[in-house]
């Protein structure tokens, strides 16, 4: 076979320039510490690499919203411990209210103690959390949900529907809830009376003397403090399912992270061996073109 | 003797030739296109003696030239193969660097926007996460228009590397067209010089390079030269003369590309231009970058859309409705060539939602008087024409043949396109996007309170109810009934343009529709179409209107059963009779309807093309005088007023017509009888003058005349009366008398108690304007004009043959939109299913007026298991039913409720606007909850997979070609080791040649020398 005298210096060449655009590729691949400098160097995998760092991204923002609802639900529940403590004593100053005869002026205290709770049953449904928002407002949680007007009825004035925060793919919790339904209000057969008036009626009825109005507060208050207790119940499930969330978030960021890593990032020691065997290969093929170029006829016709 | 001396000159002469042909080989060893070349020498014949023959040396016969055409074809097309897939990868790895880069990528920017919501979701209140969002949103916009530039800036090198690549081809065509003439002198190859042969390959070899060919050579060696892989279609160079090329490039669309051959004189569009670098950019523009910018397009338009339609449900920071958050135009611009008329073209977009960003060609053809309007880039085409005497535009849909679009605006594909001016027979106007979508994507909103991160409604429990339950209020993009009848507009609209159309004043021009009969409803009345009258023929068959929730609202009463979501009825709608037949105060959500005719006043061209206000004017049919009951009485509706028509005996029209305008001043509408016996109903118009208002010296301008009553008048009056014995007159009933006598038109009269002079259309004038000037009376002066519509209606609980006696068709008909679907059912009088013949008219109005669901505030109860939806404003039930204990969810109009729990009885529920929106995070929800949305794309994923399919899409191609570029990197190899084997210098070799040739020139010379010796001894011997 003839071979042209180019063609075997052509040949040569540009085996030398594809090794040395080998061995520069490897070179910034071992100072980046990553697979690929450029988008184009990986085509194949760039998507892909780009929906797992969203992923990512995602779970972050996740992680970051469980946090921002914790605030919320943390709140309500320390809210709903002190109301506790504060139904507590309503139940005991009850049951004192319902015994017959008693002197007025000992129901009068009482009465008091009664007006001094309803007040600050009401500062506690007007909860703010550290992020300055109404826990017991729902949806409305820019404004105090509960005002008081000037004849002692309580108004609410917050939504029905809660401030719901998104905390991951397809789960909600909620930040702030509607304050009806923690200070719910009280059957008495077939009607329902608001918790607050409940209240009132109680402080009214031992101003009055009111017997009947004293036993059916006795009731009044058991009532409150169920509700309250499966609105602690409802709250303390929700603290449960934000760790649990949580925790899902961080362990999937893991899992994320290592995939991310393994299409991303170099393998130093492979790639330090592949160095050498490149640099090999370079030399031997520059050699190659030193002896090529002794091989010319010239250097024995001489 | 041989001549040993002759045989060894002819030696020295052959080798020194070959000497020449070797070191030629050695000095052209880098020449491009150099083939090598061989001596080839020959006996120099023979003298023959009697019984031997002696060689009479050598003679240099030829120098061979090297060629191998199938070796230099096949380079030729490995060349064009590689140089395509190597411009082509190169293009795509650049393109692959910008979209596919984090930093300049999409994907990273919508994640931030995604990210920014959710903050935003979790703090709707702060005004740090409402900036955070705001600074994302614009982020990301920033990264649209990279990219879009990006996009454009890949567009404009590869454009300019065609543009180099056709001026070179150009060039290296002329070369060849000239190295064909000087080819074309000599008949046969093997004549010509080599240098022309080898410039020839050269230039060949450089075209290969630009674009793929088909050689065709000719025996003198000169080449037709042609594109593609076959000697076909229009060539390139044919002997002597060359063609030109030149390129077309569209500015918007990237991907279009269209080599023209000649374009100056016979232009001729090379569609085999696929190889070589032009190919490769070809390929590279119309299978990547084209795409490309499409889907970028494509994801700007659908995203942006989405963020808006969700930001505008919303409310913002202090309440106000939420307003676009992104602009992506496309904004369009007008060109025209060498029109004729002087019409002038103005776009506007006017539906974002609708409007595509592509290219049209509009021209008018005078002999049909339509424009037609084509989109260049699907081809669709349409066909728009003008109403001169309604002033409306008719759109017709040519693929579909069908109508499209009716209205005083001329919409199309989302445009809206207005002309002035005058055009004539062929005028063309070309309308194109300005610029990418991508590229113009902007945020538009930049003060953080601004962002609507509320919902519109909200709800708020009764304090006394039970409790346990929450309620959420949504806007949605409606509810989807099982079932959508056929639109009205489809029902109503004809496969033709404009010319005739069904209007209840032209009689002669109405056409009906055949609508067999059916049990499901025979069409749909969309949320939002207003001044709608439909009419049956008298042939019988009514119409029967529900709302989509169950509530009847016009026709004979049907069967409860009728409501099924079969029939179109949303799930769990039940029938309700309360609003049958009923209008006004009583009326569903008190609206005015009527089971009669129906018109609006409106505008229209004269014959001088001004415009003038027309009344409304109803038509009716010969009045069927024979059927009604002498003295008897006959019960109507005119405009929701109950009027009683006392018939006189014998029945007459003009007996009719006057019983009618007895009522004129309640009903606001007077009827006259025509000599065919037909009644015509017309507005009443009435302007009233305050008795205190006008004094003892009145004066007024009515309809251009002036009437001026002045004390010394009224005195020479007065005297005259006195003289004939009448009684003084007032100078108010002076000025009665003056109006009354001077026949313009104007009744005057003075109404009793009040004393106020009345201005009324006088007989033969109903409804016509009546002009004020100045006056002394307090009126304004302007035209007065009676603009009520006029509805002719039947008692609610009567049927509808009052109307045909008197000539009326019963149908259906309303003035103000009503902001929901309704269904119109085609049924006998005693409302079963039957044939109808329809015809009618209507109006698209604005679905978001006042009536919209959403503005509105409603009362929700529950009772027994059921849920009684009520509108505030007007107590009317607007849906009830049996509240649905799966979904826990209550829709009407555009939005839902939905309930955490299963309410108890008496619960009552407030749905009303919201007042207080800054805590309210549900539109900041619905924007986080975009990320997962498989509704934005046509592709039914998400715009962040969408974006993720187009890095791939584009990667794949780039793997691809970079497989195919090093697979023909072989073949090249190969192809170009074929040729250099044939025609290559091999230095070895010719240095070899180059000593045996030496040698052989050497032992010619010493054959000359031994010739010498032989002669010189011959001479010492004699």
């Amino acid at each position: 076979m003839r071979v042209s005298t180019s063609m075997m210096y052509d040949g040569l060449t540009e085996k030398l320039a594809t090794n040395a655009a080998d061995l520069a590729t490897l070179q910034s691949q071992i100072s980046t510490g990553r697979k690929y400098a450029n988008a184009s160097d990986a085509p194949g995998i760039v998507g892909h690499v780009q929906a797992l760092e969203s992923r990512l991204k995602t779970l972050e923002a996740d992680t970051k919203a469980v946090s921002q609802v914790k605030v919320g639900v943390e709140s309500q529940s320390r809210a709903m411990e002190v109301a506790s403590g504060a139904i507590d004593r309503l139940k005991e100053i009850a049951f004192q209210g319902a015994n017959d005869p008693q002197p007025q002026a000992v129901l009068d205290q009482l009465a008091e103690e009664v007006a001094g709770i309803k007040r600050s049953l009401l500062d506690l449904a007007n909860t703010r959390d550290a992020a300055g928002r109404y826990v017991f407002g729902g949806a409305r949680s820019g404004e105090p949900p509960y005002t008081i007007n000037p004849d002692g009825t309580v108004v609410y004035s917050g939504a029905t529907s809660p401030l719901r925060v998104r905390i991951s793919d397809a789960s909600y919790e909620d930040a702030a809830v509607p304050g009806t339904q923690v200070w719910k209000g009280i059957k008495r057969g077939t009607e329902t009376v608001g918790m607050f008036d409940a209240l009132s009626e109680f402080e009214q009825a031992l101003r009055d003397g009111n017997l009947s109005g004293r036993s059916q507060a006795l009731q009044d208050v058991g009532a409150i403090a169920d509700n309250l207790g499966v609105s602690v119940a409802k709250t303390g499930s929700a603290q449960q399912r934000l760790d649990l969330i949580e925790s899902q978030a961080q362990e999937t960021s893991i899992r994320a992270q290592s995939a991310l890593s393994d299409l991303k990032d170099l393998d130093i020691a492979s790639a330090m061996a592949q160095l050498q065997k490149q640099e090999l290969l370079m030399q031997a093929s520059q050699s190659l073109l030193g002896r090529l170029s002794k091989l010319s006829l010239l250097q024995f016709i001489q | 003797m041989v001549d040993l001396v002759g045989i060894g000159v002819s030696g020295l002469a052959a080798y020194q030739r070959a000497l020449a042909t070797t070191s030629n080989n050695i000095a052209n060893l880098q020449t491009e296109g150099y083939v090598r070349q061989r001596a080839v020498l020959e006996t120099a014949g023979q003298d023959n003696l009697s019984r031997i023959s002696l060689g009479n040396g050598v003679r240099f016969a030829e120098i061979q030239r090297l060629y191998d055409r199938f070796a230099e074809e096949n380079l030729q097309g490995a060349t064009s193969a590689l140089k395509s897939e190597q411009s082509l990868l190169t293009e795509l790895q650049s393109l692959q660097d910008s979209i596919g880069s984090s930093e300049a990528g999409l994907h990273g920017a919508f994640q931030a926007f995604f990210d920014s919501a959710r903050e935003l979701e979790s703090a709707p209140a702060s005004p740090g996460t409402r900036a955070g969002f705001l600074g994302a949103a614009e982020g990301l916009s920033a990264r649209f228009r990279g990219l879009g530039d990006a996009v454009k800036t890949l567009d404009g090198t590869t454009r300019a590397q065609i543009e180099q690549g056709v001026g070179e081809v150009n060039s290296l065509l002329d070369e060849l067209a000239q190295l064909n003439s000087e080819l074309l002198k000599r008949g046969n190859d093997s004549e010509q010089p080599m240098q022309l042969l080898d410039r020839r390959d050269a230039a060949l070899k450089s075209l290969s390079e630009h674009l793929g060919i088909t050689v065709q050579p000719s025996n003198s060696g000169a080449v037709a030269v042609y594109a593609g892989d076959s000697a076909s279609g229009a060539a390139l160079v044919e002997k002597g003369s060359a063609r030109k090329l030149s390129v077309n490039f569209n500015a918007y669309d990237y991907g279009k590309v269209d080599f023209v051959l000649d374009a100056a004189s016979a232009p001729i569009t090379l569609s085999n231009v696929r190889t070589g670098t032009m190919g490769g950019l070809a390929s590279f523009r119309s299978q990547a970058l084209g795409p490309t910018a499409d889907k970028l397009d494509e994801l700007a338009l659908s995203f942006g859309r989405a963020v808006n339609d969700i930001h505008r449900q919303g409310l913002d920071s202090l309440g106000r409705r939420g307003q676009d958050l992104f602009y992506m135009g496309p904004d369009f611009s007008v060109s025209a060539t060498a029109n004729a008329g002087t019409a002038r073209l103005g776009v506007e977009v006017a539906d974002h939602a609708a409007v595509k960003s592509n290219s049209y060609q509009m021209s008018f053809a005078a002999d049909k008087n339509l424009w037609s309007l084509r989109n260049l880039k699907t081809g669709a085409s349409y066909e728009l024409q003008q109403d001169l005497v309604k002033q409306t535009w008719a759109v017709r849909d040519v693929g579909a043949n069908k109508v499209i679009y009716e209205g005083t605006a001329l919409q199309v594909e989302g445009l809206q396109l207005s002309l002035q001016g005058a055009a004539k027979n062929g005028d063309t106007f070309f309308i194109t996007p300005e610029s990418h979508p991508s590229e113009s994507f902007r945020t538009l909103i930049t003060d953080g309170a601004e962002v609507a991160t509320a919902g519109r409604m909200t709800s708020k429990a009764a304090l006394a109810n039970d409790g346990t339950e929450s309620a959420d209020i949504a806007l949605t993009s409606g509810r989807v009934a099982a079932y959508t009848p056929r639109a009205l507009q489809d029902l109503l609209l004809r496969s033709t343009l404009p010319g005739e159309q069904s209007f209840i004043n032209t009689v002669a021009a109405r056409s009906d529709t055949e609508v067999a009969a059916s049990s499901t409803p025979i069409a749909v009345i969309s949320a939002g179409m207003r001044r709608v009258a439909l009419n049956t023929s008298a042939v019988g068959g009514e119409l029967a209107i529900f709302t989509r929730d169950g509530r009847q609202i016009s026709g004979p009463k049907m069967a409860d059963s009728v409501v099924t979501a079969a029939n179109g009825f949303f799930a769990g709608a039940t029938y309700s009779d309360t609003y049958l037949n009923q209008s006004g105060a009583s009326g569903y959500l008190d609206q005015i309807f009527a089971r009669g005719p129906y018109q609006a006043a409106g505008e229209q061209v004269d014959i001088d093309g001004k415009r003038v206000l027309t009344p409304a004017m109803i038509f009716s049919d010969a009045v069927d005088v024979g059927s009604l009951p002498a003295g008897g009485s006959l019960n109507l509706q005119i405009n929701g007023h109950a009027v009683t028509l006392n018939l006189g005996s014998p029945v007459t029209v003009q007996g009719l017509a006057s019983q009618i305008n007895l009522n004129k001043a309640t009903t606001g509408a007077v009827a006259e009888a025509t000599a065919d016996g037909k009644l015509v109903f017309k507005s009443y118009q009435s302007i009233s003058v305050p008795a205190a208002a006008i004094g003892d010296t009145p004066k007024i301008t009515i309809n251009g005349m002036e009437f001026s009553v002045s004390a010394s008048a009224l005195a020479s009056v007065n005297t005259t009366r006195a003289a004939a014995s009448l009684p003084a007159l007032t100078g108010k009933e002076y000025l009665r008398d003056m109006i009354n006598g001077s026949g313009i038109g104007v009744t005057a009269s003075i109404a009793s108690p009040s004393g106020d002079l009345q201005l009324t259309n006088s007989d033969g004038n109903a409804g016509k304007p009546i002009d004020i000037g100045e006056n002394s009376v307090g009126l304004e002066a302007k035209t007065y004009f009676n603009n009520a519509p006029l509805m002719i209606d039947v008692p609610p609980t009567a049927g509808t043959d009052a109307l045909q006696k008197l000539g009326l068709r019963s149908g259906f008909a309303m003035s103000e939109p009503v902001a929901e679907d309704l269904l119109v059912f085609g049924v006998s009088s005693q409302g079963l299913p039957a044939k109808v013949y329809l015809s009618g008219t209507y109006e698209q109005g604005d679905p978001a007026a006042a009536l919209a669901p959403d503005s509105r505030s409603y009362t929700l109860t529950f009772d027994a298991g059921r849920y009684t939806l009520t509108d505030a404003a007007t107590s009317t039930v607007v849906s009830s039913g049996i509240f649905d204990t799966t979904t826990r969810a209550i829709s009407y109009g555009n939005w839902t409720v939905s309930l955490s729990g299963i309410p108890s009885d008496m619960d009552t529920f407030t749905l009303a606007p919201n007042d207080d929106p800054l805590g309210d995070n549900r539109i900041a929800a619905a924007l986080s909850r975009m990320q997962s949305s498989r509704n934005i794309m046509d592709s039914g994923q998400t715009v962040q997979e969408e974006y993720e399919n187009l890095v791939n899409r584009v990667g794949a191609k780039a793997v691809q070609a970079e497989v195919a570029k090093n697979a023909q990197q072989v073949v090249y190899d190969h192809a170009k080791e074929s040729r250099d084997r044939v025609a290559g210098v091999n230095l070895d070799e010719e240095l070899a040649d180059l000593l045996r040739f030496q040698q052989a020139y050497q032992a010619n010379a010493q054959v000359v020398q031994v010739a010498n010796r032989l002669f010189d001894s011959l001479l010492q011997r004699l």
